[in-house]
């Protein structure tokens, strides 16, 4: 799935927060290490986020992210254009946060407890709230992490990050047909966890 | 759509939330949809989810993640041009490069090679801790009001919570002084506005109000790169900042005509200002005039950092822009930090040096920094006439004399020509840490506490053998560096110390 990266030379002359990804990357390449700010800046947030959604732990999203671009960091020299920028930085996010879920030995098969023994918050407390309820924002949040992460990582980037597909696929490596039924697999996963939520819908 | 079986609704369903399904599988969902209500149940589900999920809460900004993260990547030592961590730019860290050079020759006398690459490593390492992660500028926010009173007062204030303002004293081109005070309670006059200093003045016509207005704005950006305060605890003050307020109201008086220089005089006099307007009667200069005599560039890179290890002149060749794009950038409450930042560093400072003298600088230009409880002092004396950093300063002069640093003869740094320097450590400095991860060979370190000179350390040689190759290899140093080194005097003069107060143990012993 090679690209070809096209860099547009004429905005060499604007300032560096305007210029583009892989211009800012390539003058990174030539030695101007200064521009490495430019891109951590751009994206610091969205990798905090992107890293808050996948743990839910306000703790280690600071040190996690900044671990990403550590890793940014040493592999920029060795950016091939090959992905967007943005891809190929959510695909060492995501690789970062495998690595800390094995570190943490986290359970990857998905167990089927209730919403209420697993997540703390009594059902019959939420009968009467509202789907926009934060209270129901909170139990689908801490649901998704029961999810194991190979489904989890896909709804939190198209559902919360708002990726395409093909986005999707160039950061996880896989075909879109994965993309997928990853997406369907760990929807419906949620899905069964979430039920008891919605009584009144029967 | 007929009797679909469970995974395949949820893969449409989930298409369809997606919006990947084309208008006709959409609407045969939805038809679906209708006509089996277990269906229904769960398409509502996974719709509230994935609406709960799209509008899920950010998290809040962190305003210092690139500090912290550009502290983890030095730590790292990740291969890195001193310039890297923008907004600091290249900047070359003379007196350090130098105190460096020293100890390694100092210490290191075996292979040429292995010294040089030892050499370069601990070069790195001593320049990667000194003025690291980012440079913040102290005073990034001020407005022209703030410049304007630091013009005409010599002040500004740093944190006024704690009361603590730093002030700028000169008083001839030979002696001028930069002070950081804390708690000092005087009855302070109201700070002026431009607008009430105009109408003071007499200032009416836009065009004279757009020239102080200018006048205000440049060194306004001067001020900002003037105080310096760095992630790793260092603090730097460029040498012409006690310059910069007399060349702002000089420059300001070049722009009065005769009558306003009148009612300029009897303003500061008002108001206790410490100058005084030399030239009343002469004729207000063009704008181009004096905006031209502004530099647009500072003559001198020089400031004085001052570190709990040590105080040395640093050379840096500051990037104006990016410091102007960091203020511009500074993230709300930054600058409360920032001072906060600077205030305890001022705090640990000021216990470090007690009520001692501090030298630094070269023969033609000393600094000497002293405190006391809640006095943080650096004198600039030069005893020859100096290029002045600003060229018109001499439409005012100093009310008051700066006093002399007080007389005491403790030296923790000192400069004893332009290129060579002796130094008392404390055990625990930077330096030492460094020195004590050497190989030991053929001398040892001792480590001595003296009531009225504090720790310090000395060098030791265990055989004449070890002192002579240690003495060649540094002439061989110097040879190598262009004649940067010139240890040769302060070798002899160690040594005579040595032999005069220390017992002679296997060898010579030197004082570092």
């Amino acid at each position: 799935m090679a690209k070809t990266a096209v860099i547009n030379i004429n905005n060499a002359q604007l300032p560096l927060d305007q210029k583009s990804d892989d211009a800012l990357i390539l003058l990174f390449q030539n030695g101007e290490h200064t521009v490495f700010r430019h891109l951590v800046e751009r994206y610091q947030e969205k990798i905090r986020n992107l890293i808050y959604s996948i743990f839910n732990e306000q703790d280690i999203v600071d040190d996690l992210s900044q671990e990403v671009f550590i890793k940014v960091f040493e592999a920029l020299p060795k950016f091939r254009f090959e992905s967007s920028f943005y891809t190929w930085l959510y695909r060492i996010a995501v690789n970062k946060s495998r690595d800390e879920m094995r570190r943490r030995k986290v359970k990857r098969f998905f167990t089927f407890h209730s919403v209420e023994s697993t997540s703390g918050i009594k059902i019959e407390n939420l009968m009467t709230v509202t789907f926009d309820d934060e209270n129901v924002r909170e139990v689908i949040e801490k649901t998704l992490q029961k999810i194991p992460e190979k489904y989890r990582t896909p709804i939190v980037l198209k559902d919360i990050d708002g990726m395409s597909y093909d986005e999707i696929a160039d950061v996880l490596e896989c075909e879109i047909g994965t993309v997928k039924s990853r997406l369907s697999r760990g929807r419906a996963m949620l899905k069964e966890q979430l039920k008891p939520l919605f009584p009144d819908l029967s | 759509m007929n009797n679909l079986t469970q995974k395949d609704l949820e893969r449409i369903i989930s298409l369809y939330l997606d919006g990947e399904l084309d208008t006709i599988e959409s609407k045969k969902l939805e038809e679906y949809i209708v006509e089996h209500p277990t269906a229904a149940k769960e398409f509502e589900i996974l719709r509230i989810t994935k609406k709960n999920l799209s509008s899920k809460e950010k998290l809040p900004a962190n305003n210092w993640f690139w500090l912290k993260l550009s502290e983890k990547l030095e730590s790292k030592q990740l291969k890195t041009s001193s310039a890297f961590f923008a907004p600091r730019s290249k900047f070359v860290m003379t007196g350090v490069t130098l105190l460096v050079m020293f100890i390694v020759g100092a210490v290191y006398y075996k292979d040429v090679d292995t010294f040089q690459k030892f050499f370069v490593e601990k070069k790195n390492l001593v320049q990667s801790s000194l003025l690291s992660g980012n440079i913040l500028p102290l005073f990034a926010n001020v407005t022209k009001d703030d410049v304007l009173n630091f013009a005409l007062f010599g002040s500004i204030t740093i944190d006024s919570s704690t009361n603590t303002e730093l002030r700028v004293k000169n008083t001839d081109d030979k002696r001028a002084q930069v002070q950081i005070v804390r708690n000092e309670n005087r009855n302070k006059l109201p700070a002026v506005s431009v607008t009430d200093f105009c109408d003071n003045i007499g200032i009416s016509a836009p065009q004279q109000q757009h020239v102080v207005d200018s006048i205000l704005g440049i060194y306004k950006q001067k001020l900002q790169t003037a105080v310096l305060v760095s992630e790793n605890k260092e603090i730097a003050i460029h040498e012409g900042l006690a310059d910069l307020n007399r060349a702002m109201v000089s420059t300001i008086v070049a722009s009065l005509e005769p009558i306003q220089r009148v009612r300029f005089q009897k303003f500061l006099h008002d108001r206790n200002a410490p100058y005084a307007l030399v030239a009343m009667n002469a004729p207000a200069s063009g704008s181009q005039v004096i905006l031209r005599r502004i530099p647009k560039k500072s003559l001198s890179n020089r400031y004085v950092v001052v570190s709990k290890d040590t105080i040395g002149i640093a050379e840096m060749s500051m990037n104006l822009d990016s410091i102007r794009e960091t203020v511009h950038h500074y993230p709300v409450g930054t600058r409360q930090l920032t001072a906060e930042k600077f205030l305890h560093e001022i705090e640990n400072l000021q216990q470090e040096f007690g009520n001692n003298v501090v030298v630094a600088g070269t023969n033609n230009n000393r600094i000497h920094v002293s405190s006391t409880n809640d006095v943080l002092q650096i004198n600039f004396e030069a005893p020859e006439a100096l290029p002045r950093e600003y060229e018109m300063v001499d439409l005012v002069k100093p009310r008051m004399k700066v006093p002399l640093p007080p007389k005491t003869t403790f030296r923790r740094f000192q400069m004893m020509n332009d290129s060579s320097f002796v130094m008392e450590m404390h055990p625990d400095s930077m330096i030492m840490q460094m020195l004590k991860r050497l190989p030991q060979g053929e001398f040892q370190f001792e480590y001595g506490n003296s009531a009225t000179r504090g720790p310090k350390v000395k060098l030791l040689f265990k055989s004449n053998s070890s002192k002579k190759i240690f003495e060649r290899r540094l002439r061989e140093m110097k040879q190598e560096q262009g004649g940067l080194i010139d240890l040769d005097s302060l070798l002899r003069e160690s040594d005579r110390k040595s032999l005069q107060t220390q017992p002679k143990p296997a060898g010579k012993m030197y004082e570092l």
